[in-house]
């Protein structure tokens, strides 16, 4: 993720074809026949589109026999979760921290 | 979801003691396990170092700069840190805000800016709701964000 820049993902969001497929992912993975059967436009066309968000790393691709499903790819929405837990944590610390430090510096509050 | 931190508590102290608190190294140095290397002005920088985290992709090395100085009533820096020596992928903003309340201080910390390229437009996406009407507004969201609206 540190390597995909948000020029691709505004690219990769700026088409409709390309948002109804991730809209489409959100609900279920699906296989790339079953994605290319829900638009009119022609099977290398929307190949095109899957490569474009796989590039921009908003899905997976996996092989599953003969198919091929594409998945959201949950890693950015997971990564974004641990830093917000992580720094609410960290700065709760801080405050109590202070807190403490205030208590033990000054006997009685201040007035 | 929430995309920033927002905290608040309360001291039962004047607003010029927490104040000093957060500006003073000396003090700093005593409750916040800095070195106490700081200064209240706008452009400061310094750098912190916890332990690294690969597993969200962080070195451990938060770099600061002070944006906002309201002598009493507000700081601001920016908080950066990446994967590795000058790689940057968390571009974020701290505020502590201090208001007078019941003989005390409230103090505000908001921690904003979490957009890392890729899990900002994941989390739109997410949040979308997969309404169709909703997809009109992405774009001009996306906008927004791309152009640094927060």
């Amino acid at each position: 993720m540190a390597n995909v820049k948000t020029a691709d993902c505004f690219q990769a969001l700026s088409d409709p074809s390309r948002r109804e497929i991730l809209l489409m992912l959100s609900k279920e993975k699906q296989n790339i026949n079953a994605i290319a059967d829900s638009f009119d436009i022609s099977r290398p066309a929307v190949s095109k589109h899957i490569k474009v968000l796989y590039d921009a790393g908003f899905i997976t691709i996996t092989a599953q026999g003969r198919e091929r499903y594409c998945e959201l790819n949950q890693q950015g929405f997971d990564e974004l979760k641990e830093w917000i837990s992580f720094f609410e944590a960290y700065w709760t610390k801080r405050l109590k921290q202070l807190d403490t430090f205030l208590k033990t510096k000054h006997a009685k509050p201040k007035k | 979801m929430e995309r920033n931190v927002r905290l608040k508590w309360f001291y039962p102290y004047p607003v010029e003691t927490i104040w000093d608190c957060l500006t003073e190294p000396e003090l700093l140095k005593q409750w916040s396990m800095r070195s106490g290397d700081f200064k209240a002005e706008v452009g400061f920088k310094w750098m912190e170092v916890q332990p690294a985290r690969p597993r969200m992709g962080w070195d451990g090395k938060m770099y600061f700069e002070v944006l906002e100085v309201i002598p009493l009533r507000k700081l601001a820096y920016s908080f950066k840190g990446g994967p590795s020596e000058g790689v940057i992928t968390l571009d974020t903003v701290v505020t502590w805000t201090l208001s007078p309340k019941d003989n005390g201080t409230e103090l505000h910390l908001a921690h904003t800016g979490f957009k890392g390229p890729k899990n900002i437009f994941t989390s739109f996406i997410m949040e979308m709701g997969w309404k169709n009407k909703i997809i009109k507004r992405l774009e001009k969201i996306v906008q927004q964000v791309v152009y640094g609206e927060r």
